[in-house]
């Protein structure tokens, strides 16, 4: 065949049925890939998100408990101690008053005067010393200082005198033994033999016999030492725990004081960063957005800028603690967040080209599997018309046990036969020829010719034939 | 004088009126006066390859039954070769057909007719019309009005088709026309499957008739589809049957 034929010409073209299947396989992998990575790199992010956040939350809670138990402690010690040197004073004055009610039960039996009575006492009540350098004090209705061992205020009125907080020392001593019997009173004194004001308790009580307002008092300066020590010795404790708390690769642990300064600095970090301008504004605006100092150990989330040079956003907790007036601040780099995704993203991304090259290849191969029979039977369709059809080129097609197969052994049989059709059909027509029964034709062209109309014809074919020469010749004759 | 050609097969089917309506397009074509003469009263069918319809007027029958002269059965169909090919000055090509309607052809197969009214017509439309050629589209088979065509013929064409019945059939009519003095005749075998080696066919037609083969016309789809829709060898010139149809003109001519 010179002519090209449209099939076969469209065969040629590049779309072929085993390109349109690869393709169709890559797109399906390609839309697949691209589905499950972006579902499972989301879910892994948020993955990481819940749980860097929750376990931060948990650092602030578990941070938070600890500091608020430490600090409870000190605490529970000063109020303890207190205590202590409260009963202490009490009952010092337990012995006082078992003096004064002897001495008065003796003027009431006249045994000796008031006067001589109640300067034996103030005698007795100016001598006593106990604890470390410890007294009694006694005043008079007027808070004019009756007996007191500190020879500057002895005979003074003490009424309008206060202490370093401005408070009436004095007419509160007045009013806890009036109207309470007895009590307690907090101020600020100076020790004897010194100059500077510490903190006291006095345990005050009213002699209703006298009229008089009888004390002693402690200082607890050592009290609230040894409880400042102890909280001192906690925060050094807590910077070394705390300062080593990590709940990721990159993650950062500090505490902010109320000021803007850093209590407990980032483990291992950039420091001249913290205490620089960008570092002070860093650490403002995370002040800024923590919770309110109210006793709450809650976590607020936010995204700051935390490190040198970088614009690097870290995903930043902060709660506070107010005792101390501490801001509890951890923080993670959101790249650290978002890098495991990005390591799936990648991961699943090469995987894909993997799955989808041996999709192609195997939908290729696939593809050809059908697609080369098809062409074999095509071609021995062209084969047929040609006349060069040979049925043994489809011998491995019509082997085939699906439906390619099974078209393969039909149109092999259908070439066999219409082969052996057309071979048959020529030999026949080429064997024709022509034969003739002699005597059949003799006895026929007898049976007609030996009839009268024959016969009477053949007379009449003579005459016919002379009447037409003669026509023809007169014809002939005329027209010169 | 008008040359008397009759067409003639043993049997029908071999493309008879087909071959004889294709010479005559041919002959008028080349700038010949030509009529063509459906003497095939018991089957007639040449008509409908000229394009008229079974309900056509003025045919064979009303002449042989006297009904009109045989000039006004005489349908001139020079248009009709003339839509498909040049005509050359001269050229004219009539039909009478044979009537179609089933009355009429009961009517001949009843009473038959007179075979020299036929012969007269003949000759009349002949001298009337000023013909070159005659052509009689007979019907298959030796009967009266057959023998009297060949008797009458100038030139006898006999068709057949490659087969036993044909071969026979014709070796009969051969001789027959033989015997009635036919000046001239030729053998046209038609019908003939185109794997088949024509050259030794022809040799052998020739030796066993001891005649001439016009032509030997291919078994052609093409013609077979065309058939009855118009005059082939005139709508397709260059197809192999078309040069064997002018083949059998150039014989007769």
């Amino acid at each position: 065949m010179s002519e090209p034929q449209p099939a076969t010409a469209r065969r040629r073209s590049k779309f072929t049925l085993s390109y349109r299947v690869a393709a169709l396989i890559a797109v399906l992998l390609v839309i697949s890939a691209v589905v499950t990575t972006t579902f499972a790199v989301q879910s892994v992010q948020n993955a990481m998100y819940e749980q860097t956040n929750q376990s931060m939350a948990n650092v602030h809670t578990s941070v938070g408990s600890l500091i608020k138990n430490e600090y409870q402690s000190v605490l529970d010690f000063r109020a303890a101690a207190l205590e202590s040197r409260r009963q202490a004073l009490k009952d010092e004055a337990a012995p006082i008053v078992a003096a004064l009610d002897a001495l008065n039960a003796a003027v009431e039996a006249n045994q000796i005067s008031k006067s001589a009575a109640q300067a034996q006492a103030l005698d007795m009540l100016r001598a006593i010393r106990f604890g470390n350098n410890d007294y009694f004090f006694t005043y008079n209705r007027d808070l004019v200082a009756i007996a007191h061992p500190d020879a500057k205020f002895q005979g003074k009125n003490l009424s309008n005198l206060q202490d370093a907080d401005g408070k009436y020392v004095l007419r509160e001593i007045r009013r806890v033994a009036l109207t309470e019997e007895s009590g307690y009173v907090d101020y600020q004194w100076v020790r004897l033999n010194e100059d500077v004001a510490s903190p006291k308790i006095s345990y005050v009580f009213h002699y209703a016999p006298w009229d008089w307002i009888i004390g002693t008092g402690v200082y607890v300066d050592d009290i609230d030492a040894e409880a400042t020590k102890r909280l001192d010795a906690i925060k050094q404790q807590l910077r070394v725990s705390l300062s080593n708390i990590s709940f990721s690769e990159n993650s950062l642990f500090f505490v902010v004081e109320k000021g803007g300064s850093l209590a407990i600095t980032p483990f291992a970090r950039d420091l001249d960063w913290y205490q620089s301008a960008d570092g002070a504004d860093a650490l403002k605006s995370i002040m800024a957005a923590a919770p309110a100092m109210d006793g709450s150990i809650n976590a607020v989330t936010l995204k700051q800028t935390l490190r040198n040079g970088s614009s690097e956003q870290w995903v930043v907790n902060v709660s506070t603690f107010q005792q101390l007036g501490w801001y509890l601040v951890s923080a993670v780099p959101r790249g650290e967040l978002t890098a495991p995704g990005q390591q799936l993203a990648l991961q699943q991304a090469v995987l894909s080209i993997i799955v989808l090259l041996f999709g192609l290849f195997s939908g290729l191969l696939m593809s050809r599997r059908i697609v080369r029979p098809v062409e074999q039977i095509t071609t021995a369709a062209q084969a047929l018309t040609d006349g060069t059809f040979d049925p043994e080129t489809l011998n491995s097609a019509s082997q085939r046990t699906d439906e390619v197969g099974e078209l393969a052994r039909v149109f092999q049989r259908m070439g066999r036969e219409l082969v052996e059709r057309e071979r048959a059909l020529r030999e026949q027509v080429r064997r024709l020829t022509i034969e003739i029964d002699r005597s059949q034709v003799a006895k026929d062209v007898s049976a007609i010719t030996d009839s009268d109309y024959f016969q009477d014809i053949k007379a009449k074919a003579a005459e016919l034939r002379r009447q037409k020469a003669e026509r023809e010749q007169s014809q002939d004759t005329e027209k010169p | 004088m008008a040359t008397v050609v009759s067409i003639h097969s043993f049997r029908g089917g071999t493309g008879k009126s087909n071959t004889t309506s294709n010479v005559a397009a041919q002959l008028a074509a080349a700038g010949k006066r030509v009529a063509v003469v459906d003497t095939d009263i018991q089957s007639p069918g040449i008509h409908v390859l000229f394009g008229f319809n079974d309900d056509l007027q003025n045919t064979l029958n009303d002449y042989l039954w006297g009904k009109i002269g045989i000039a006004e059965a005489a349908h001139d169909v020079t248009s009709r070769v003339a839509q498909s090919t040049t005509v050359a000055d001269g050229g004219a090509l009539f039909l009478v057909p044979s009537s179609m309607k089933s009355t009429d052809i009961a009517k001949v197969l009843r009473d038959g007719y007179d075979v020299g009214t036929l012969n007269d017509g003949f000759r009349e439309l002949a001298e009337t019309l000023n013909l070159d050629y005659l052509l009689i589209d007979t019907h298959p088979g030796l009967n009266e009005e057959t023998l009297l065509s060949i008797t009458i013929s100038d030139v006898l064409l006999l068709i057949l088709r490659p087969d036993r019945q044909d071969f026979q059939g014709t070796a009969v009519t051969v001789d027959v026309a033989r015997k009635l003095d036919v000046p001239s005749l030729f053998l046209v075998l038609n019908k003939v499957p185109s794997n088949v080696d024509t050259d030794d066919l022809k040799a052998q037609m020739t030796a066993a008739y001891n005649s001439p083969v016009a032509a030997v016309l291919p078994l052609s789809e093409q013609v077979v589809q065309n058939a009855s829709g118009g005059l082939f060898s005139l709508t397709s010139p260059s197809d192999p049957w078309s040069q064997q149809i002018r083949a059998i003109a150039q014989a007769i001519g």
